[in-house]
Order: C-alpha cells, then sequence, then structure tokens
C-alpha cells in the first residue's frame, strides 16, 4: 500500500516531476526505421512531451519539439532539408541541435532568429528502431543490448496500452503470476475452448528470488521438480531498468519494451530476435517484421488466449493508473516492493547529480545480459508454442518463424514437434 | 446520482487528511463512492507510516525515502529505504507479541 502522494510521485513521468528528471536520462524507441524510410518525418509522444522525429539526407536522425517556436504548428507537417527540419508554416529552419537557422519572411539583418532555440533531443538507429533520448546533454551512449546486435530474424509486434509504464514494469518482478495467469488460468481457457496451450506454465513456482545488479533486477524461480543448479534459478532473467525486462530460451531472445508515451499510455514492444541453435545462415531482412499485436476485440472485451493477451488484461485492467492506496501487497510480491525502491533510490540519484542505474558512457559494441536458455525447463517444443500462443501468432511471417525453428530441431537432430512437421 | 451524492455526502471526513475518503477520485479517473473495506487499512497506513529513518532519524516522506507497505498474515511491515544514511530494511507494526508453540 502507498499513500496517494507517493503513487502519484513513482507514475508521473513529465517534464519537472522525480520520475520525469529520472526517466529522461535513458533512450527510448520512438519509431521502427522502415516508417521513416517511407516517409520522413513521424510525430512521437514520449514522457508526456510530443516531437517530431525525423530522418536526416545524410542517414541520420533528429528529434524536435513538435510545435513550432514560431506560432506553434506542428513541425510534423515540415520539410526535410539537408541542413533540418523546416516549418510548413512560415518556413523556419530549425537545425538538428535546436537553434533556428532561417525566418524567411522576417528583415534580413534581423537576429531575431539567434534568440530562438527548440527543444531537442538526439536520435539514433539501432536494431530497426529509432531511439530518442530527450534529456540533459551530455547523452549517454545508446546501450546496445545483446537482443539488438545478434544475429537471427527479428519480429517486432507492438500496441499502445491504455494504462502508466510502471503497472506493466511490476509484472515483471512477480514471477507467480506466471503459473495462475499463463498457467491455471489459460488452462482453463484451454478446456473451455478446444486448444492446447503451453505446457511449462503449469508448473508451482517452489523458490523465487530478486537481485539487483548492474541493468536492474535479476529474476530468479524454482519451479516444481527443479533445482537451484537449473538455469530459471542459476541464470534467471532480468528486469532491464527502468523500462524492459530480457526473456527468451530455446532459441527466441527478447527484450520486452515499455516506453511511456505519458502517465496514462504505454507503447508496449515485444523485440525477438529468432536464432534456434543449428542454424548458421538466417533469411536477409531489409527490416524487421513489424505489426500490431490485438488485445482487444470489437466489443471491448480483452482478447486472452495467448500469453502477452493475458498479461495485457492483467495490465491495463489495473486501470489508467493503478490505485496503490487500496492494494494489499504480500510477501510473494517482494519484487515489486523492491522494485519502488529502485526508483525512489534513482530518482535520488539523478536530484543529486548522479548517474541512475543503467546509464552508460563508455562506448562499447555489445552488451549481453543473463537469460536462462531452457526456459521453464521446457524442451525445443517451447519455441513453437511461443509463437503459436504467444504475439507473434499476428506476426504477418508467423510461419515462417516456426519453419525457421523446425529446420533448426532437424538440424540438431532433434524430433519435430508433433503435428509441426512437413 | 442522488445516491451517489448521499453515499459521498455521508462519509466525508472519513479519513485522515481526506485519504480514503468516499468522494476520492482515484488515480485511474475512476469515482469511488461509498465506504470501503479497505478504508481502515487506508487509514492504518497513513497513521503508522514510519516518520523517521530508524538509524539516523532523518525526515521520511517521499523526497526523503520510501516506505511501501506489505502484509505477512495480519503483520504490517513497511520495507523502507532512508534517503539520507541509506539504511533500508523492513519496519514491522507489532500490535500483540506472541511466541511460537513448541512442537508435540
Amino acid at each position: 500500500m502507498l499513500t496517494k502522494e507517493l503513487n502519484e510521485t513513482l507514475t508521473s513521468v513529465g517534464p519537472g516531476t522525480p520520475m520525469g528528471e529520472l526517466m529522461r536520462r535513458y533512450w527510448y524507441p520512438v519509431a521502427f526505421t522502415r516508417e521513416l524510410d517511407e516517409w520522413p518525418i513521424k510525430r512521437v509522444r514520449l514522457l508526456g512531451e510530443d516531437f517530431a522525429v525525423w530522418k536526416r539526407p545524410d542517414g541520420g536522425y533528429g528529434i524536435l519539439q513538435e510545435s513550432c517556436p514560431h506560432r506553434a504548428a506542428s513541425l510534423v507537417y515540415g520539410v526535410v532539408e539537408s541542413e533540418g527540419l523546416r516549418c510548413g508554416y512560415h518556413g523556419w529552419l530549425f537545425a538538428p541541435d535546436g537553434r533556428c537557422l532561417e525566418q524567411p519572411a522576417e528583415p534580413e539583418t534581423s537576429s531575431f532568429r539567434d534568440k530562438i532555440r527548440a527543444q531537442a533531443g538526439r536520435a539514433q538507429e539501432l536494431g530497426g528502431l529509432v531511439w530518442a533520448y530527450i534529456g540533459p546533454e551530455p547523452a549517454p551512449e545508446l546501450p546496445r543490448f545483446d537482443v539488438y546486435v545478434m544475429n537471427g530474424v527479428r519480429d517486432i509486434g507492438h500496441s499502445v496500452l491504455p494504462c502508466n509504464w510502471l503497472q506493466i514494469m511490476e509484472n515483471s518482478v512477480d514471477p507467480h503470476h506466471v503459473e495462475w495467469l499463463h498457467g491455471r488460468y489459460f488452462g482453463s481457457l484451454a478446456r473451455q475452448r478446444g486448444f492446447e496451450m503451453p505446457s511449462a506454465f503449469t508448473k508451482s513456482h517452489v523458490k523465487v528470488g530478486f537481485d539487483p545488479f548492474e541493468w536492474g533486477i535479476i529474476k530468479r524461480r524454482v519451479l516444481e521438480g527443479q533445482t537451484e543448479e537449473d538455469d530459471d534459478w542459476k541464470v534467471g532473467h532480468p528486469l532491464v531498468f527502468p523500462y524492459c525486462m530480457r526473456v527468451g530460451g530455446n532459441g527466441i531472445d527478447q527484450m520486452q519494451i515499455r516506453v511511456p508515451i505519458d502517465d496514462t499510455h504505454t507503447w508496449a514492444l515485444f523485440y525477438s530476435t529468432h536464432n534456434p541453435p543449428g542454424l548458421d545462415d538466417y533469411p536477409e531482412q531489409m527490416y524487421p517484421y513489424d505489426y500490431e499485436y490485438q488485445w482487444i476485440d470489437e466489443r471491448g472485451t480483452h482478447i486472452v488466449d495467448y500469453i502477452e493477451g493475458q498479461d495485457v488484461m492483467a495490465w491495463v485492467t489495473q486501470g489508467a493508473v493503478t490505485d496503490r492506496t487500496a492494494e494489499h501487497i504480500g510477501k510473494s510480491d517482494i519484487g515489486v516492493t523492491m522494485l519502488r525502491r529502485m526508483f525512489r533510490e534513482n530518482v535520488a540519484a539523478v536530484q543529486e547529480g548522479r548517474d541512475p542505474l543503467g546509464v552508460i558512457r563508455e562506448p562499447h559494441e555489445r552488451i549481453d545480459l543473463p537469460c536462462e536458455r531452457s526456459k521453464f525447463g521446457a524442451g525445443a517444443e517451447f519455441a513453437i508454442q511461443w509463437i503459436d500462443r504467444g504475439s507473434s501468432r499476428y506476426s504477418p511471417h508467423a510461419d515462417d518463424l516456426k519453419k525457421l525453428h523446425i529446420a533448426a530441431a532437424q538440424a540438431r537432430g532433434e524430433k519435430v514437434p508433433d503435428g509441426t512437421g512437413p | 446520482m442522488t445516491r451517489r451524492t448521499e453515499e459521498a455526502s455521508s462519509a466525508s471526513g472519513a479519513g485522515p487528511e481526506g485519504e480514503g475518503t468516499s468522494d476520492d477520485v482515484g488515480a485511474n479517473g475512476r469515482r469511488l463512492t461509498g465506504a470501503h473495506w479497505w478504508d481502515p487499512d487506508r487509514r492504518r497506513h497513513l497513521a503508522d507510516l514510519p516518520r523517521h529513518c530508524p538509524r539516523c532519524s532523518a525526515r521520511l516522506d517521499p523526497e526523503t525515502g520510501i516506505s511501501v507497505e506489505y502484509w505477512e498474515a495480519d503483520r504490517r511491515i513497511y520495507h523502507t529505504w532512508c534517503r539520507s544514511c541509506g539504511w533500508t530494511g523492513d519496519i514491522i507494526k507489532v500490535d500483540r507479541m506472541v511466541g511460537h508453540e513448541t512442537a508435540d
């Protein structure tokens, strides 16, 4: 249980708020590179502020406040030029760093433009996504986490959810929900509707553990039939502070990304890289596959016959912002308790002028995150189930992904899961 | 509409500083009308919230620390961090001292 004041502090990300200042120390994905190749300017909302992100003629990217400092028309309807972004309304031209370079209707001798500076951030590409940083300079490095740079076939499901990002992150330090939401509930639904559910999720939790580390919190579990020598405990997988979770296993590496659009909307992406052992080559991709996963039907009912749809139900039905003044959390929620403390500690770090957890300033090639390989002790069929009963089922390339895993299993000399062979 | 107004009116001022009162508009925008079974928990939460660090005595509030209340059976536990000295630990509200019974 929290006070209303503390709940508001932890869930407000607008400019000038304590959490807003913390969250502005990180890079966020705001677009697919594909989008800006199809049209060079996109409107994005991030941490409660509106921006225009654009692709420069030199191949780089820029991000400026959406509202033109002149008379507030949207720069999304601007013109991309070699020197920057020109407002479509009166032609004011802005450099990527926010300087106003031209004001065509002002007297030639005027120095008025020197007075103007648009709010500018930084933007760059990684893993088929355009990432933005809108915090204070100097900007940290964009962390090159393994999922974004490793070889494999990339598949990204995404959707905008009408809820605060923190309630999604709290789900990432709540191992017990798996055996209930994705086990008992899923099983009940499967029996009613006559489909098969992934069996790996039905195992009971014997023990859960949480360890802080340099990128966030490592979540560990011992399931029935396992010991502490199994990957699920020995390795675990991390909540990547402050807005991601790394998960995977059995040839699928995934980053779950929760971008705070504002206090009541989150862009929730499931970024998967399929790289099953046994294959050396993967199909060429100009861009990662990207698509929207469906989570609500035409009647407004949550779609809960797949794993992430169940998670979305649990996140969104808490309300736009979870009212934590009415919650009753227990010993099984200590991961949630720990995460809230971690946020509070890092708010303090920023207020004291220090870098918060997970900010990296050293150039690097790749950051490998700990992640169990043998997920839930399940075998090779896990990958197929993950696609069939996960958000990847909405991928236009779901069948290709399944064929990739079947080919890999055959190359490894493994038995192909029933009903999936050629 | 009338019923909502009556409920809000009858329960107004039920909680300290207005917290948990029936006319509260929750953070999620849902209007909570009438008294709730969790209102006493909200009041106890506010009443018992640690106000000072047990180690350095610095004041604890959202600016200077954090206390998250969780339950273990009837035990009310405040997981607490003090920004001033960095102390982290659990503060447990004790209502009654009960020891273990000897096993047969």
